[in-house]
Formats: structure tokens, C-alpha cells, sequence
């Protein structure tokens, strides 16, 4: 049990990774790599003033703004100085780990003694519950578990629907206009250049947010721990796209969601089922692989059965 | 109102592929005239839109719209003071978004893009009454993605979306040439009634000979990158079609010609 809420929290932290990596990837079109960089960068970050004695809740948020300067290095070396997209990300990304080593001061920073968002809803759900465990559908559930189970999709729908609202403003409207047909916008007097760094600096953000809730949640935040997750978030994004369809921009926010949770669930199965954790990383690239290769499989494998019957 | 003076633009310098598209082009547009350009192929006739549009600096030469300087302008300022029509019927829109989204966009041109709501009620009622007035029966389906509509439909929008926002200059870019028949008489006849209605400037570029025999007040003629012939008035009145094709083939001979002799004195001198 304790299992299944913890993937399902996990799922939830992550979303936003898979919405950061939505906005790049999807609405952009811009393959941006920094998502490892940055997810870590939010992290550390946030573990650093966290120590520091911050509030979580002040300590939280800040992490957005550290993933945005990221996401707008990435997006400028892209724009301004005509560097390849992937180069551009994979640049930032290895000068990041150098940042963040630089923030830690060391290469992994414990929260468990600190106070963190995880510490003040376990207080929270402990005075509103009146114990440290409740009975739910016969199962025994800490509070802190259902306590976080219970907030973090507000905030993450609180998240994805400010997004929506976002890109249906005239600025959001143009930013997907940019990744749609970036010669259209130039036509309508924006500068698509801008729009780009502006886009990817609101992805790094959200990438950044994630790691600096998920640092808080698993207890820790780790220089390593960004490694895989451009695959991890685009997985997640590509199940939610089969789940909802692309063509509505609420429908793929909330699939992107939706995929996320939906990932680590898969996930948290096949490790029940005796996976080895260290495939995982093999097994979400070939799961990707398969995705996007299937459609272009079908018609292919249609044609082929055609010829058969023909021969 | 637009001063083209001297604009000389050459790609790919130095190399076996350099083209010498535009070789010192002056032309000045009278403000509310509607220009129309014509030249053989490769004459720089669409280059020399897109050096007005900014979709690259000119090498020399200077442009001015309205007494401002706009000859170091990038093309997205630019696109505050024009609008434009491309060649591909695809270019002028967003597939993924909307026939409303799209408007929303083209509504705010030469505007500062906020957090206001794109699609507002009282902007979908306006897109609903201009795109009715096209009669190809849009106007239902204001939410559907452009993507979904045809080339022709998609060029009859692109043009609304280009005169919504009164532009300073109208730039056509051989906007019927990929069309069907059927399509680009529709638009070429609305692009009429626009320029017309609105008192626009334009400046648009044609393949064919009927178009710009018909439409403009005044007619250009382009070849190997610069302006041969500039024909405004009665003279602009009196041209037919047939004319223009026979100056077309006369500077195809001539063109032939200079190859051939070239090739002659090649065989012989060298």
C-alpha cells in the first residue's frame, strides 16, 4: 500500500517534469536536454536555503526561478548564437552539474532533519487526522503518505491550470504559435527568439520546481539524481498523448498529468514484479523507442499484409 | 511612402553557388498605388518582397517606409507596419491552432502581447462575421484547427489576417501560384476587393500574365535582378497579357542569345 501511494505521490511530483518537458519538446518543438541539469538544479537549490533554515515555502518556489535562468541559457545559445538545439542543451546541462556541485558544496545534501514541506504537511495531516495512522479501505496508511497524497495534485492542478490559462493569453497564444509555424509569427511582429527563451525558461522552471519537491520528498537531493529524466519525462508525455489525443490543449495538459502518474504506477509494478531498479533506465528507453516507433509501424505493417494477400 | 533605393543582395558569396539576386533595385511606392511585380524566373522578383519584409539585410542600399528607416529593421518589427502573404498557403498560419487562435495572433500585430485573453468574446464575434462574408462556410467553425482547412481556404485567411490590422504595406508573394484555379480566382478577387475597400498600399508579385495585366495601377517588370520596365497610368491601363508574354520571350531570346554567342567565342578563343 505504502507502495502504491508513494508512486502515485512520485507520479505527481514529476508531472511537472513531464509538463516542462511537454512545453519544450511538444509545444517548441525544441529538444532540450537542460532537464537534467535543471531538475537537479532545483533540488539543490532549494536543499541549499532548506539547511539554511528557510521556509519551505518560500525555499520551494525559488527553485522555478533558478530552472528559468537555466532554461534561458539553453534558449539563448540556441537563438542568439545559432548553436544546435541538442548541443545547446547538452552544453547547459554539463555546466550545470559543475553549478550544482558548486551549490551542494558536496555531492548530496540529507533533508531528513530539516524542515521541509514533507515535515510541515506530516505535522499538518497529524492535527487533522489526530494520529499517525488512519485506516483506509481496511488498509493501515500513515498520514504523512495520504497527507501528501491528498495535496500534491492540488498543487500540481493548481500548476497545470495556470498553464492553460497562460496559453490561452495572447503571450501563450504566441508561444505556440512560435513552435507551430515560427514564420507566421515573424509575420504578426513577434520575435519568435524571445519566444523561444521565454518558453524554455517556464519548462526549466516547472523541471526545477519538480526536483526541489521530489529532494524534499525522497529525503535528499543528489548530484546524479537528474540522470534519465528527459526519457522519463517524454515517456511520460507520450502516454499521456495516448490516452487523450493531442489535439486539445487542456486534454494534453491533463494527459501529460495523467501520463506521469500513470508511468510511475508501470513503474512501481514491474519493480513489484522483481525488475532489477538498475534496468529501469534501459527498459524507459526502449518503452520510448516503442512509442514512437508504432505508428509508424502500423501503415508499414498494413502494406505488408496487403502484398501477402496479393501474393 | 516606401523607398527602395539602390538595394543590392547576394547569396551565397564566393561560392560556385553565389546568386546575384538583386542588383541595385530603386523603386518608390506612392502611398495607396497597388504595385504589381512581374519578371522571369530566378529574376529576384520574390527576393526583392522579402528584403522589403526583412526576411534578410540587404547588402547595400536603404529602405525607408514612411520617412522611418527600416533597413536594418529585423523582420518581426517590420511585420508591424505589413502585411504579408505568402507563396505556400501553409506559411500564413498556424495549422495547430485554431481559425480563431490565428485571428487572435493577427489581431495583435504591431501590438505589445500581454496576459489579456487571446480569443475574447467580442473578437470571435468579429472573426465570425468577417470570415462569414468569405461564404465557404468557416464561420461554424471557428475552434477547428487550420490544419484541417484547404490551401485555398487557408490563403482566403491569411489574407483577412494580414488587412485585420489596417497594414502600411500589403505584401503579396506570388500568393495565388500554388492554388487551384478555382481557389486562386477567389483570392485574387478578394485581395481586389481588400485593397480596394481598405485603400491599401500593396505590393504584390505574380507568375501570371492576366493578373498582372489586370490588377494594380502600376506594373513592374524584373529581370536577372533588376527593374527593365515600370509601367504606371494609362500605360499600366492600355497593357494586355499578351504583350507582357511577348516581352517575355523576347528577353528569354536575348538570354539565349548571350549564352550561345558566349559559348561560341568559348569554342573559338579558348
Amino acid at each position: 500500500m505504502s507502495l502504491l501511494l508513494g508512486s502515485l505521490t512520485i507520479g505527481f511530483i514529476l508531472s511537472l517534469l513531464a509538463l516542462g518537458v511537454y512545453i519544450s519538446f511538444r509545444i517548441f518543438d525544441f529538444p532540450d536536454i537542460t532537464a537534467e541539469g535543471s531538475i537537479t538544479l532545483g533540488a539543490a537549490f532549494t536543499a541549499v536555503l532548506l539547511v539554511k533554515g528557510w521556509h519551505p515555502l518560500l525555499a520551494t518556489p525559488l527553485a522555478f526561478f533558478a530552472g528559468a535562468l537555466a532554461g534561458a541559457v539553453t534558449a539563448i545559445l540556441a537563438v542568439k548564437f545559432n548553436i544546435n538545439k541538442l548541443l545547446s542543451g547538452i552544453m547547459t546541462m554539463t555546466a550545470l552539474y559543475s553549478v550544482n556541485l558548486r551549490i551542494m558544496g558536496r555531492s548530496n545534501i540529507p533533508l531528513m532533519n530539516e524542515r521541509t514541506l514533507v515535515s510541515e504537511v506530516e505535522a499538518l495531516s497529524q492535527k487533522v487526522f489526530g494520529a499517525s495512522t488512519v485506516t483506509f479501505l481496511r488498509w493501515e496508511v500513515s498520514v504523512r503518505d495520504l497527507g501528501q497524497l491528498l495535496l500534491c495534485p492540488l498543487l500540481i492542478a493548481l500548476v497545470a491550470l495556470v498553464l492553460y490559462f497562460f496559453f490561452r493569453t495572447n503571450l501563450g497564444t504566441a508561444m505556440r504559435a512560435t513552435g507551430d509555424n515560427a514564420q507566421m509569427i515573424r509575420a504578426q511582429g513577434v520575435d519568435d527568439g524571445t519566444m523561444i527563451i521565454l518558453g524554455l525558461a517556464i519548462s526549466n522552471g516547472l523541471i526545477a520546481l519538480s526536483g526541489a519537491l521530489l529532494a524534499q520528498y525522497q529525503g535528499f537531493a543528489d548530484v546524479q539524481m537528474g540522470i534519465g529524466m528527459v526519457v522519463w519525462g517524454l515517456a511520460s508525455v507520450i502516454i499521456g498523448e495516448a490516452m487523450v489525443g493531442t489535439l486539445e490543449l487542456g486534454y494534453t495538459i491533463t494527459g501529460a498529468v495523467m501520463g506521469s502518474v500513470l508511468f510511475r504506477l508501470l513503474v512501481a509494478i514491474a519493480l513489484r514484479w522483481g525488475v532489477n531498479p538498475n534496468d529501469l533506465k534501459l527498459l524507459t528507453a526502449a518503452f520510448v523507442f516503442l512509442a514512437l516507433v508504432t505508428p509508424k509501424l502500423i501503415p508499414f505493417l498494413k502494406g505488408w499484409k496487403r502484398r501477402l494477400a496479393h501474393a | 511612402m516606401l523607398e527602395i533605393k539602390g538595394i543590392l543582395k547576394t547569396f551565397n558569396r564566393g561560392s560556385v553557388n553565389e546568386v546575384r539576386a538583386l542588383q541595385g533595385v530603386t523603386l518608390n511606392i506612392q502611398d495607396g498605388s497597388f504595385t504589381v511585380v512581374i519578371g522571369t524566373n530566378g529574376s529576384g522578383k520574390s527576393t526583392l518582397l522579402n528584403a522589403v519584409a526583412g526576411s534578410f539585410l540587404v547588402d547595400e542600399g536603404t529602405l525607408h517606409l514612411a520617412g522611418r528607416n527600416i533597413t536594418l529593421w529585423p523582420e518581426h518589427r517590420r511585420a508591424a507596419l505589413f502585411g504579408r502573404v505568402f507563396q505556400n498557403p501553409f506559411s500564413g498560419t498556424c495549422p495547430q491552432l485554431s481559425i480563431a487562435e490565428n485571428f487572435a495572433l493577427a489581431a495583435r500585430r504591431g501590438f505589445r502581447r500581454g496576459l489579456g485573453w487571446a480569443v475574447h468574446g467580442g473578437l470571435r464575434r468579429e472573426v465570425r462575421e468577417v470570415v462569414a462574408r468569405l461564404n465557404m462556410g468557416l464561420e461554424d467553425r471557428l475552434d477547428a484547427p487550420i490544419g484541417t482547412l484547404s490551401g485555398g481556404q487557408r490563403q482566403a485567411l491569411t489574407l483577412l489576417m494580414a488587412t485585420w490590422q489596417k497594414p502600411q504595406l500589403l505584401l503579396l508573394d506570388e500568393h495565388t501560384a500554388a492554388l487551384d484555379p478555382k481557389s486562386a480566382d477567389q483570392v485574387i478577387t478578394l485581395t481586389e476587393k481588400i485593397i480596394t475597400r481598405d485603400r491599401l498600399t500593396a505590393l504584390m508579385v505574380t507568375h501570371s500574365m492576366q493578373q498582372a495585366a489586370r490588377f494594380g495601377d502600376r506594373l513592374v517588370m524584373m529581370h536577372r535582378g533588376q527593374l527593365i520596365e515600370d509601367l504606371a497610368g494609362d500605360r499600366k491601363k492600355r497593357v494586355r497579357a499578351e504583350e507582357l508574354l511577348e516581352r517575355f520571350e523576347e528577353l528569354r531570346r536575348s538570354d539565349l542569345l548571350d549564352e550561345s554567342a558566349a559559348e561560341m567565342l568559348e569554342r573559338c578563343y579558348v
